[in-house]
């Protein structure tokens, strides 16, 4: 079915939801799961770029893989940069290279804004894949429509 | 249950085989669903009742033949679907039948007849994305069509 997954992980919420779904579509038919972190860097005002809570991000996304080597799931994570605001094409780039079935992605990651329901790294995936895109909605019961309007009241 | 979102465009075709592979793969149930909008007169009116009945009952039987022909391919291919007829709105359309028959997946094609070229995403895979259920799958037209597209 699906031979490789890549993954698309940020450490976010959503991003954690993409997790598990993949973990449980990898033991189900015996894929093999290439998770691609890019790293958001910030511009800095005088000391160059910052990389925000990288270190934080990093940790919690190779535990994540971590656990999925431990349930015995294969799988693999490849770690870049992105200066540019490039994630979706690292991502695109990463699914050719490793000619993946299928890549796994949240809705969103950390630098959406609220409100949003489509963050633009996954819009942008979905123009540059090569093959199919699988998008985890953000809230447990599913769909974001409810979550998304109850997101803005709050904001609003 | 996987559902498949298909209006027999190049994109839905392809949907149609990822759905079948998935359902196959996994022994799940599958089915397709095709949303059809009654033909509007201008400014979005109700067209006369006088008008020829067989026009104004045109899209449903695209719909009907369309998912006449994807139950074909399934069977072909092995897989027995089922078919749901529905009246658009699409995007409310394919969400609620999601939701209704709990669907564990939805398949859809990256754009259907409405998107000008192939670089352009639907509107009704946007709004899918958005408000469906459960976890979508986009898939694109294969790529040796998509090298013929208009740029």
């Amino acid at each position: 079915m699906f031979g490789t997954i890549v993954l698309a992980v940020d450490g976010s919420r959503p991003s954690d939801r993409a997790v598990d779904y993949a973990g449980r579509l990898a033991k189900e038919s015996g894929s093999r799961i290439v998770a691609v972190h890019v790293k958001e860097v910030m511009a800095g005002r005088a000391a160059g770029p910052v990389h925000v809570d990288e270190e934080e991000i990093l940790n919690k996304v190779r535990a994540q893989i971590k656990q999925m080597n431990d349930d015995g799931i294969k799988a693999e994570l490849q770690v870049t940069s992105s200066m540019t605001g490039g994630p979706a094409h690292i991502i695109a780039d990463a699914a050719a290279k490793e000619s993946a079935d299928v890549i796994v992605t949240g809705t969103r990651g950390h630098t959406a804004l609220a409100g949003v329901f489509l963050g633009s790294v996954a819009q942008r995936l979905l123009h540059l894949a090569g093959c199919p895109v699988l998008v985890i909605p953000d809230t447990a019961a599913g769909g974001t429509a409810a979550g998304t309007s109850q997101e803005a009241a709050a904001v609003n | 249950m996987i559902l498949i979102a298909t209006d027999g465009s190049a994109p839905a075709r392809a949907a149609e085989a990822l759905g079948l592979e998935l359902a196959r793969a996994r022994g799940s149930g599958a089915a397709f669903v095709c949303v059809w909008a009654p033909l509007r007169g201008s400014f979005g009116m109700p067209l006369p009742e006088k008008l020829d009945p067989e026009f104004i009952d045109s899209e449903r039987t695209w719909a009907e033949e369309t998912l006449e022909a994807a139950s074909r391919r399934a069977a072909a291919a092995g897989v027995q679907a089922e078919t749901i007829i529905a009246k658009g709105p699409a995007v409310q359309a394919v969400c609620d039948t999601a939701e209704q028959r709990r669907a564990g997946l939805v398949v859809i094609g990256s754009h259907g007849w409405g998107a000008m070229m192939s670089l352009i995403f639907g509107s009704t895979t946007l709004g899918v994305l958005q408000h469906a259920p459960c976890p979508v799958v986009v898939v694109r037209d294969n790529p040796a069509n998509a090298a013929e597209a208009p740029v």
